[in-house]
């Protein structure tokens, strides 16, 4: 009878434990800051990512991001700085396209500044509630022209970190 | 069978106590995705901080023998301030496999009309993720300046985010 009765305890006491863990689990899942709740890809991994590097504000294309997949990658933060420059003070018109197809996501302008001037230009960055959707298959490119300001301002080194999350198609 | 009320509340005690441990060990710190946190009986928060010299490199997270993921979702990395000399340093931040997650500059020393430059402060939306069983490395280049710097500079980082559910 006492065994009955210990068993009978610790069945109860383990289907509430369960029962309250659950609870507890339903009320942690609150919606994400980060992306929208549901749209993530479920890999078994962790869907967030993030790339970032050096490239050359010149005319030509340089190449940002390539989405091999799986699904869409969305880019929910950017974040463009410069390297001193000797004799230039300006912006760098910096535009993001999409390729294939070809489509202008973004337009941004970063601030270039010579070592003695004074101010210093710090990092353009930008946070995006929903943000910039690259498919599978597709890239990112940068195309950021000659800075715009006074000095000579050829060959700006600039830095870009982008961070975003792989979603559903 | 009997189902008397000292059971019962032995049964309630043990249920309150799991969901007082689990909800209060990982309760909204607003900053991370809550359904993306790791369910530990701990807080998923964490940070890590240092300094570095121009033109070093320093291994600043060593994931070994873990199990989660570590996103993070806030940087500022800063100059100790020289003399005699302005500039940048450009502060690389790598995943032990070589992917590089993020390139930042960090401005040095004293503006013309003697302004300090801020740090570099970043926050991220989704964040840098460094994943288990690797190593997550600050590497900088050496100092591009005008002037001649009384010193090298020395760089100090702070790093926070959280730990992941696989």
């Amino acid at each position: 009878m006492n065994n009955q009765n210990f068993a009978l305890r610790l069945a109860v006491a383990c289907s509430l434990a369960l029962l309250a863990g659950l609870g507890s689990g339903r009320l942690l899942t609150h919606s994400a800051f980060a992306y929208p709740a549901g749209q993530a890809l479920s890999l078994g991994t962790n869907p967030v990512d993030a790339k970032g590097g050096v490239f050359v504000a010149a005319t030509s294309n340089a190449l940002l991001y390539s989405n091999t997949g799986p699904g869409d990658f969305v880019i929910t933060d950017v974040v463009f700085g410069s390297r001193t420059v000797t004799d230039c003070v300006g912006m760098v018109p910096i535009a993001l396209l999409l390729s294939p197809p070809t489509d202008h996501l973004a337009h941004f302008a970063v601030p270039v500044a010579r070592g003695d001037s004074q101010s210093f230009p710090g990092v353009l960055q930008h946070h995006f509630s929903s943000g910039l959707s690259i498919p599978a298959g597709s890239a990112l490119e940068v195309t950021a022209t000659t800075p715009s300001g006074t000095g000579s301002c050829g060959g700006a080194s600039m830095t870009y970190t982008l961070s975003g999350y792989r979603a559903k198609p | 069978m009997t189902f008397d009320r000292r059971s019962l509340g032995v049964a309630l005690a043990v249920g309150l106590a799991f969901f007082a441990g689990v909800y209060g060990g990982t309760r909204d710190a607003g900053a991370y995705p809550g359904s993306f946190a790791a369910a530990t009986f701990f807080s998923p928060l964490d940070s890590y901080s240092g300094t570095v010299v121009e033109g070093g490199s320093s291994v600043i997270m060593d994931t070994s023998g873990l199990y989660n993921d570590f996103v993070i979702t806030d940087v500022t990395i800063g100059a100790i301030v020289t003399g005699g000399c302005t500039g940048s340093v450009l502060v690389s931040i790598e995943l032990g496999n070589g992917k590089q997650l993020a390139a930042l500059p960090v401005y040095t020393g004293l503006g013309a009309a003697g302004s300090l430059p801020p740090p570099t402060e970043v926050r991220f939306e989704s964040g840098l993720p460094v994943p288990e069983n690797t190593t997550l490395v600050l590497d900088t280049s050496s100092h591009l300046s005008t002037g001649s710097c009384d010193r090298d500079v020395e760089i100090y980082w702070t790093m926070s985010g959280f730990w992941a559910a696989q």
